[in-house]
């Protein structure tokens, strides 16, 4: 069970779309983690440092937040199928690099 | 050195998105999914913020003729919809409704510094390794854009 919290859900969507925004203008890149991540494992010399930093941006949020005193919110992992989905996910990535992430951006 | 910290941003100001919205908790996910159950909305407007906010920056962005850290814009080349477009989605779609996580928030919630993401980071690793290797050939012969 979850509330529904469309004001932070609205907050949080802007800012995900802002940084795919900035990506955009900065870099000239889509921010689509998957492609991210997945061609990183791809191993381009060239292509590694930026993908290295965006998704250490990404792991590090959460360090940083609770470090800056914000309160993390809850995490609740209750499937047991996470290694099946895991494989499913980025091998569906892999096979068809165009697939449209999950919240629309977050994949 | 400009191009990292610009990535690097990028990446927090992304995670802190997660984090705000709460779509690093996979039950929230799984609640969206579940419209005759538990239904929570929440997701459909993190989806409304990001892509309304994009599709408006972007139409803005990309008049200009170079991205500001980089020679040129660096966009998929292919918008057709085919099988292998679809077939992806669903397998895509049948892992995040497993376990309620995509990578995005897989990463994310890597840094709370709890195991349980480590499961699905890992083996979705493993399937992008795994299928990078596999699907280089029939990709290339089918005329895709990697």
């Amino acid at each position: 069970m979850t509330g529904f919290t469309p004001v932070s859900a609205t907050a949080g969507g802007l800012l995900i779309g802002f940084s795919a925004l900035l990506l955009l203008l900065l870099e000239g890149r889509i921010a689509g983690v998957s492609g991210i991540l997945g061609d990183l494992l791809a191993f381009r010399r060239s292509e590694i440092a930026w993908r290295v930093a965006f998704i250490a941006g990404l792991v590090l949020t959460p360090v940083v937040y609770a470090a800056l005193g914000g309160h993390l919110p809850p995490m609740q992992v209750t499937h047991s199928a996470a290694l099946c989905g895991g494989f499913l996910v980025g091998s569906a990535r892999a096979w068809a690099p165009a697939v449209p992430a999950g919240t629309g951006f977050a994949a | 050195m400009a191009n990292m910290i610009a990535a690097f941003v990028c990446g927090l100001i992304f995670g802190l998105g997660l984090l705000i919205s709460q779509m690093s908790n996979p039950a929230k996910v799984l609640n969206f999914l579940d419209f005759a159950g538990t239904w929570d909305p929440s997701l459909g407007f993190v989806m409304g913020g990001a892509v309304g906010l994009a599709m408006i920056g972007f139409g803005i962005a990309l008049r200009f003729k170079a991205p500001l850290l980089a020679e040129a814009f660096d966009l998929p080349q292919r918008i057709g919809i085919d099988a292998r477009l679809i077939s992806g989605a669903a397998l895509f779609g049948v892992g995040w409704g497993l376990v309620g996580f995509c990578p995005g928030p897989a990463l994310t919630a890597l840094g709370f510094g709890r195991w349980e993401p480590v499961p699905f980071v890992a083996a979705m690793v493993v399937g992008m390794l795994l299928f990078n290797r596999v699907a280089t050939l029939p990709r290339t012969a089918l005329g895709a854009h990697r």
